[in-house]
């Protein structure tokens, strides 16, 4: 169905028009997760409450690492494929940032309820085993820029968003509109792939992995959305 | 009905609730209740600021950032599913990756990607 649609769609565009209209949605896509994350920073600023699962935290951050260093610890490097640059350069700066940011609140706010010590050997032991494990299965697989892993990460981190907003009875903490946007951002990334996947070495099983992850990740989206909807008073909505 | 003791003589400032109220409450940069009557004042605060108890009651009941036990099963309960869906990934594409080798090869176009292998 995918491909009869995209055949109906771009059948007679040319590849160059298709890699740019592909990169128009992936990078509307980045946006808006920068966004989501800017929302999310803010949110948990003021209610001195994490707005993000801490895997999530973990799992984010040293994928992000992991593709701004080169695919520094895969074996073989050649996996990150060329360096970035332009405005991709730019998104990953960005995306990169914010995920610092909120790995330091973090800290700050589980610090302050479990002390210095138990906290940095949790975070130290955590994002060297989610780096190790990120590099172990891009490495394994053949994950070309760890494609795959970032919709195992993404699949996996809706789920999580959807544990937290169960477990707060009032949505404390968490931001509907970075749900919104990380959900569209989501599906902004799944478009472009789909226009485009030639760049991203998609075939096969590959395809069919990531469009699966893909849904999954927007049907759990759409359920923390209708979560934080119901839980969420008014006036908090829109904050 | 009620089983509390309304005439007990408690010391707020040594009661563990009082202060995880007011530490909940400072937080939020709301000065917390002071005062001889500190219980009576913080509840009072509590009930005529209805998103402020909802806040902290919020944060009190599920949101502490601490890293107890439950945190921490919880933690690491979701790298092991992470881990675990990593695994399945691998043993179903372990038979294809050949053809993942045959498009990085088409992608790069160059010998480094023999080394892929």
């Amino acid at each position: 169905m995918l491909p009869n649609a995209h055949a109906a769609l771009f059948g007679s565009a040319s590849s160059a028009d298709l890699i740019a209209t592909a990169g128009r949605a992936l990078l509307l896509g980045h946006v808006l997760w920068i966004l989501a994350y800017g929302l999310i920073l803010s949110r948990s600023a003021r209610s001195r409450l994490l707005g993000i699962p801490l895997a999530a935290i973990f799992l984010n951050i040293t994928w992000e690492t992991l593709l701004y260093t080169g695919c520094a610890g895969v074996d073989p490097r050649e996996l990150c494929g060329p360096g970035l640059g332009g405005e991709w350069s730019i998104a990953l700066t960005f995306i990169l940032a914010l995920d610092i940011l909120l790995l330091v609140q973090a800290f700050v706010l589980t610090r302050a309820a479990s002390g210095t010590a138990r906290t940095t050997l949790v975070f130290v032991v955590a994002l060297t085993l989610s780096y190790g494990l990120h590099a172990s299965l891009i490495g394994r697989t053949l994950d070309y820029r760890g494609l795959v892993d970032s919709w195992i990460i993404n699949a996996i981190m809706s789920g999580l968003f959807v544990r937290l907003a169960l477990s707060r009875p009032h949505g404390e903490g968490l931001s509907f509109l970075a749900a919104i946007a990380r959900c569209l951002g989501s599906l902004a990334v799944a478009i472009g792939l789909w226009i485009a996947p030639e760049p991203y070495a998609m075939t096969g099983l590959r395809t069919g992995v990531v469009y699966g992850l893909a849904a999954a990740v927007l049907l759990l989206d759409l359920w923390y959305i209708a979560l934080l909807w119901r839980r969420l008073p008014p006036e908090d909505r829109l904050a | 009905m009620s089983s509390v003791d309304t005439t007990a003589k408690v010391s707020p400032q040594n009661d563990p609730v009082f202060r995880e109220l007011e530490a909940a409450v400072n937080a939020r940069g709301v000065p917390a209740a002071a005062g001889p009557d500190q219980f009576s004042a913080l509840a009072s605060r509590l009930i005529s600021e209805p998103r402020l108890a909802a806040d902290v009651s919020g944060a009190i009941a599920n949101g502490k950032a601490g890293l107890g036990w439950n945190e921490l099963v919880g933690l690491f309960a979701a790298l092991g599913i992470y881990a675990s869906a990593q695994a399945l990934y691998y043993l179903v594409t372990a038979e294809s990756s050949g053809n993942t080798l045959a498009a990085l090869t088409k992608l790069f176009g160059h010998t480094n990607v023999e080394t892929l292998n």
